[in-house]
């Protein structure tokens, strides 16, 4: 294989000429550790090599590599289930939004019976509570802020 | 034919691959090259690491407050359509109630100007 090497402000050239078992052994390499021959060929001939003072062993390599799947696994499994949770719970506000709306002109009628029969006032609070709740409910989408 | 792969490196580089390819030593750097190529993808798969895992917990989260979410707004569905089922059943009511009034008090009139 021969590589030639551009660079400098004139565009020299040099060419090199790899020996075949030489060229088998970075393509190997290249291969084992997921790197282009080019990246590999570039450290290889520029010297830009890393001192390993962590003591890394290609086991520990190996078992992070498993990790992170393990990770990503667990990562898309969750965003698979997120969607459909997440047309549900906005189906249910909206529900709740129409039901809110119904309700809000059902308790105008009831004050005004009661104020016409001369009974004393119902307590609404906590379904106000909701109504109000629901009826700040975004249709884009958003939950609403706060109770 | 032989495979020719071409390298653009800069001025400073240039110079030390020069030096580097002229005594052939880098024919011998293979176990360092193995080593650094070991110890970048350990650094790669470092950082996805981190990244995933900062992710997930957000995620994760989220996933949370949206399963609570839904928990409350089923719970408060059914409290709603209970509260519109009990309050429309007394407005019924209510509503006979007035309209028995009334007519009472219609009746009363008619009677007192009939007497009257």
């Amino acid at each position: 294989m021969k590589v030639i090497v551009k660079g400098g402000k004139r565009w020299k050239r040099l060419t090199v000429e790899i020996p075949p078992e030489v060229e088998g052994r970075l393509r190997k390499l290249a291969n084992d550790y997921g790197f282009t021959l080019v990246d590999v060929l570039k450290i290889l001939l520029k010297g830009d090599f890393l001192e390993n003072r962590e003591g890394i062993r290609r086991e520990d390599v190996d078992e992070l590599q498993r990790k992170v799947f393990s990770l990503e696994r667990e990562l898309y499994e969750l965003e698979g289930k997120w969607s459909p949770l997440k047309f549900k719970a906005y189906y249910l506000a909206l529900d709740n939004r129409n039901l809110s709306i119904q309700l809000a002109a059902i308790i105008a009628q009831n004050k005004r019976l009661r104020k016409k029969l001369g009974l004393p006032k119902r307590d609404y609070s906590e379904i106000e509570g909701k109504i109000h709740y629901y009826l700040s409910f975004d249709k884009s989408g958003g939950e609403p802020s706060s109770e | 034919m032989e495979e020719k792969v071409e390298l653009q490196v800069s001025g400073e580089e240039f110079e030390r691959v020069k030096n580097r390819v002229k005594g052939k030593n880098y024919l011998l750097d293979l176990e360092r090259l193995e080593t650094t190529l070991l110890l970048l993808k350990y650094r790669h798969l470092l950082e996805r690491f981190n990244e995933v895992e900062t992710r997930l917990s957000e995620v994760q989260r989220h996933w949370e407050s949206l399963v609570e979410f839904e928990k409350k707004a089923k719970e408060d569905k059914t409290f709603l359509m209970e509260a519109r089922k009990t309050l429309n059943e007394e407005n019924i009511l209510l509503e006979r109630k007035v309209m028995g009034v009334e007519s009472d008090s219609q009746r009363r009139e008619t009677v007192e100007t009939t007497h009257g």
